[in-house]
């Protein structure tokens, strides 16, 4: 198993961007020579330098210190709301596929009501409902997205409680529960991991996204949307500003995308 | 000596909807299991023996599509009137369950030492968490498994099938039952092994005492294991007897005919096996009458018309569905 994932070179490669992008965010208090938000208005918008690596913004804002620091803070919105996500959507796909029939019925109906709603524009009103703050975006991210994990552990849950051992476990006395949890669940999760990779993705672009329209992480602390929300006002003198931050996303992206792959070439059998 | 029932079942009937229509799988059942006795349920493939079995303790699957009536007393409780909760207990603690397929019946994300535990954690309470490991390489031991504490730590993909077969019968005594049901658990190992695993269930029965429903299409095997044979024929018991006068003097004529096609009775032409001519009913359409007579080589004009009553011997110990026995 772990040779086959060091062969597939594309899934290795998503993996090594995704662990240096994540150190380069977790130990910024280590490798930043300033704090975010320290603001040093004589040194405004300096391109790159050998004093401000990546640069400085309108209020000579370390660049590089913003783009590590707010990595913190997007890597960790895509984990904690990906994370709901899969609970939520693991917890209504294996009652609708160990249960089936009405319970299958109604939670599947949900779920396509959920799928119903232009996404992006419903978390737009409820967060413009509640008040942006980090916990709501994540809370948020998580609870408009787990439907698709839902279906997926729901199919795989519907043709494992017919294997044998899901028989063999009933015979020795193991109640309902126990063996969703056990037995059950833990089988279904190749899908969910490929799911949640890519979801992590999905999460962080849809936080920058919410965070460049002023609805996501509040300033100042940074995050990679709003650092180019910031960046918007002077895109035609300093470059720099839109352009580290993007390409962090970016590259954040591609490697969550390509691990996500490489996992499903790895761990969902096809024919 | 008088036998005491370990478990009694009576009318059993178990049936099955499909696209509405309901289809009798298991029709009329009635046996009894005697306190450490082994009794074999044989027949051909389709018969109803693994869903006779299922029945017993209401594993058949959900009760939206399965429909069971009658009465299996185990213990002086009526199994199928239980509920659900009390069933729990009895799967797993007092009557546990081996399969025909070892390789399918492991959870392949989960350690022997894991599966086995979970056993322990439900039905041997007496058993402190700390004396889980002594007692479970004991278990393995005594089913015959070699280095059994590494084996606890194996993942079911890393042993063979007769390791594996080993592991299920062992988990099945982790809770000392009173009965297991063993459902044809030697078809899916080859012929050593086989033997291995019948001496194995042969010398659990001995020294633990457990009494057993050994279901098997493989007469040979049956014949092996059993105290007693109940043969089976598209959901009906046709004939019950003692192993060694239903082997000997086999009364039914499909009973007469499955000791025929056993290769060791086709002496006088080993290349032409003898068959029971054409096919065990399937779908739940059952011919009129005795059920066997399309295939029956004694068939009376009766048997057409009339399904045939249980006939019992004057000590009561043989019993046969057939109209040949009818005087």
């Amino acid at each position: 198993m772990m040779s086959r994932f060091f062969n597939h070179k594309l899934a290795l490669c998503g993996l090594v961007i995704i662990l240096v992008i994540s150190a380069f965010s977790f130990s910024a208090p280590l490798i930043c020579r300033y704090q975010p938000d320290d603001i040093d208005i004589g040194k405004y918008l300096m391109p790159p330098t050998s004093e401000h690596w990546l640069g400085t913004d309108l209020l000579g804002r370390d660049l590089f210190s913003r783009i590590a620091y707010g990595g913190r803070i997007s890597l960790s919105v895509g984990f904690i709301a990906v994370g709901l996500m899969a609970v939520v959507g693991i917890c209504f796909g294996a009652l609708a596929g160990y249960y089936a029939g009405k319970i299958d019925e109604l939670i599947m109906r949900f779920v396509d009501i959920m799928f119903c709603f232009p996404r992006f524009i419903l978390i737009l009103a409820i967060i413009s409902m509640l008040g942006p703050n980090i916990f709501i975006v994540m809370a948020v991210i998580g609870l408009t997205s787990w439907m698709g994990i839902s279906r997926l552990v729901r199919a795989e849950i519907l043709s494992l409680k017919e294997r044998d051992f899901v028989l063999a476990a009933r015979a020795s006395g193991v109640n309902d529960f126990k063996i969703i949890i056990r037995h059950l669940i833990p089988n279904s999760m190749g899908p969910v991991f490929v799911s949640a990779t890519l979801g992590v993705a999905a999460a962080i672009l849809l936080e920058s996204s919410l965070s460049f329209l002023g609805l996501g992480v509040q300033p100042p602390t940074p995050s990679w949307g709003n650092i180019l929300m910031d960046a918007k006002a002077c895109l035609g003198v300093a470059w720099w500003l839109s352009v580290f931050p993007g390409l962090a996303i970016f590259f954040t992206v591609l490697g969550y995308n390509l691990l996500g792959e490489g996992l499903r070439d790895l761990l969902v059998p096809r024919k | 000596m008088k036998k005491n029932d370990l478990l009694e079942v009576k009318n059993l009937k178990t049936s099955v909807f499909n696209d509405q229509r309901q289809v009798c799988v298991v029709d009329d059942v009635s046996f009894s299991i005697y306190e450490n006795s082994v009794l074999g349920l044989v027949g051909e493939s389709g018969c109803g023996k693994t869903m006779t079995a299922l029945s017993l303790t209401k594993l058949v699957g959900s009760a939206a599509r399965f429909e069971i009536s009658g009465a299996v007393n185990f213990n002086g409780k009526d199994l199928l009137s239980a509920p659900a909760k009390d069933l729990l207990r009895v799967r797993g603690r007092q009557i546990t369950y081996i399969f025909q397929e070892p390789s399918t019946c492991l959870n392949p994300v989960l350690t022997v030492r894991e599966q086995m535990e979970e056993v322990l954690r439900l039905h041997r309470k007496d058993i402190s968490r700390s004396g889980y490991d002594k007692f479970l390489v004991e278990g393995l031991e005594k089913v015959g498994m070699n280095f059994a504490a590494q084996k606890l730590k194996t993942y079911p993909h890393q042993l063979s099938g007769g390791e594996k077969q080993r592991i299920m019968i062992a988990m099945a005594t982790l809770s000392r039952p009173k009965l297991l049901i063993a459902d044809e658990p030697t078809t899916a190992l080859d012929v050593t092994i086989q033997a291995q695993i019948l001496v194995l269930l042969h010398s659990l029965k001995r020294e633990l005492g457990i009494a057993m429903l050994f279901i098997s299409h493989d007469l040979d095997v049956i014949g092996e294991i059993a105290d007693y044979i109940a043969v089976m024929y598209a959901g009906k018991i046709v004939e019950i007897s003692p192993a060694q006068k239903l082997l000997l003097t086999p009364k039914h004529p499909y009973t007469k005919g499955l000791i025929d096609c056993l290769p060791q009775n086709c002496k006088d032409n080993i290349r032409r096996r003898k068959v029971i001519a054409g096919e065990v009913p399937r779908g739940g359409i059952y011919p009129a009458g005795c059920r066997f007579h399309p295939r029956c080589p004694d068939c009376m004009d009766k048997c057409r018309t009339r399904p045939p009553p249980v006939f019992r011997s004057k000590d009561a110990e043989e019993e046969v569905s057939c109209w040949l026995y009818s005087n």
